[in-house]
């Protein structure tokens, strides 16, 4: 019991420290597009940083988007010529996932720590179970393949943050180059229109592909809402229609009915 | 029928992205940037990216309805 508790306990400050990491690496990117090559303190930089990882912790991305224009506006040189080169492309796709990101909200972020947790889990105990089943079930070619796969994913991992890490400007030299090739390639939006229509493709496709799971009982209801829906005008009339025959009907039974009594009564008198 | 209907909303969908993608080549033009132009497309191109996704849409529920008669 105090074990479940204990992992429990570790699970989710683990869960918590990856949060923060995915929030570090943010503000990482998000200093490097706002206030790279600027000679803003660092203090009015952490502020900025800090009140903009705080609109992404509420769910609030317009804070990002606005922040994010605000330094394009003051900070974009002349567009003497366009530069059709990968950096532009980077600086979409940066702009563009940390946008998605603040706007997908807690949800996503506790999602995607879970998962790193999981993985943590399973590449540290992951090895000693394997090798458990692997005695067990005299299967040491299962164990092979799997490690392998597992080492050769955990090399590529490591290669790319590498190669990353030693793209990113974090030493001054570097910065500097970073900066130059940033003024030389013009930061503009050229694939602005060709990203957009990728992305809204690819957000159809994922949408279509999640309508695809719906239940029978789901989609027969929205055929009935749709139909409803397009049809509303001429259902209503049609039903409108069925009404008032129906009361113009009643109303002639009442008045035969009542005739009928009146002359009843004139009969007796008489 | 409904995968006539797929193909179709697929089609359209398609198409309204290179309304769209238009639309906005229109606004980057630096040189004569047509905004009125930009805008009429992209009116446009939502509209035909809505009734591509709802015949989409009909479709795959209508075929999920029949399969579950079936």
């Amino acid at each position: 019991m105090n074990s479940n508790l204990n992992e429990h306990a570790a699970a989710r400050w683990l869960g918590l420290f990856i949060e923060l990491g995915q929030l570090s690496v943010i503000g990482l990117f998000l200093e490097l597009l706002l206030f790279e090559g600027t000679e803003v303190i660092w203090l009015i930089r952490l502020g900025v940083i800090a009140a903009l990882l705080a609109g992404i912790l509420k769910s609030q991305g317009w804070f990002v988007l606005l922040a994010l224009q605000a330094s394009l506006f003051l900070r974009e040189p002349r567009r003497s010529e366009m530069y059709f080169g990968v950096m532009p492309v980077l600086f979409c796709v940066t702009v563009l996932a940390i946008i998605a990101y603040s706007y997908l909200g807690r949800s996503f972020r506790m999602r995607l720590s879970d998962w790193l947790v999981g993985q943590l889990r399973t590449a540290f105990s992951g090895i000693e179970n394997l090798k458990r089943k692997a005695e067990q079930e005299s299967a040491e070619s299962h164990w092979m393949w799997f490690s392998g796969t597992r080492l050769l994913v955990w090399f590529v991992l490591v290669s790319v943050l590498m190669i990353v890490l030693r793209r990113l400007p974090l030493t001054v030299s570097m910065r500097s180059e970073w900066l130059r090739s940033s003024i030389e390639n013009d930061l503009t939006v050229w694939p602005g229109a060709s990203l957009l229509v990728v992305a809204i493709l690819l957000i159809v496709v994922f949408r279509e592909m999640a309508w695809r799971q719906m239940s029978a009982a789901q989609a027969s209801l929205y055929m009935k809402s749709t139909f409803m829906l397009y049809h509303y005008r001429d259902l209503r009339m049609i039903v409108l229609r069925r009404l008032k025959l129906k009361r113009a009907a009643v109303g002639t039974s009442v008045d035969s009915k009542l005739l009928v009594e009146r002359s009843i009564e004139a009969g007796a008198r008489k | 029928m409904y995968w006539t209907r797929e193909i179709a909303g697929w089609a359209l969908v398609l198409f309204s992205l290179y309304l769209l993608r238009t639309g906005l080549l229109f606004v980057m033009d630096l040189e004569t940037p047509r905004i009125v132009e930009s805008a009429v497309v992209v009116f446009a191109g939502l509209g035909v990216l809505r009734a591509g996704i709802m015949l989409v849409r009909i479709s795959t529920a209508a075929r999920v309805c029949q399969l579950d008669r079936r």
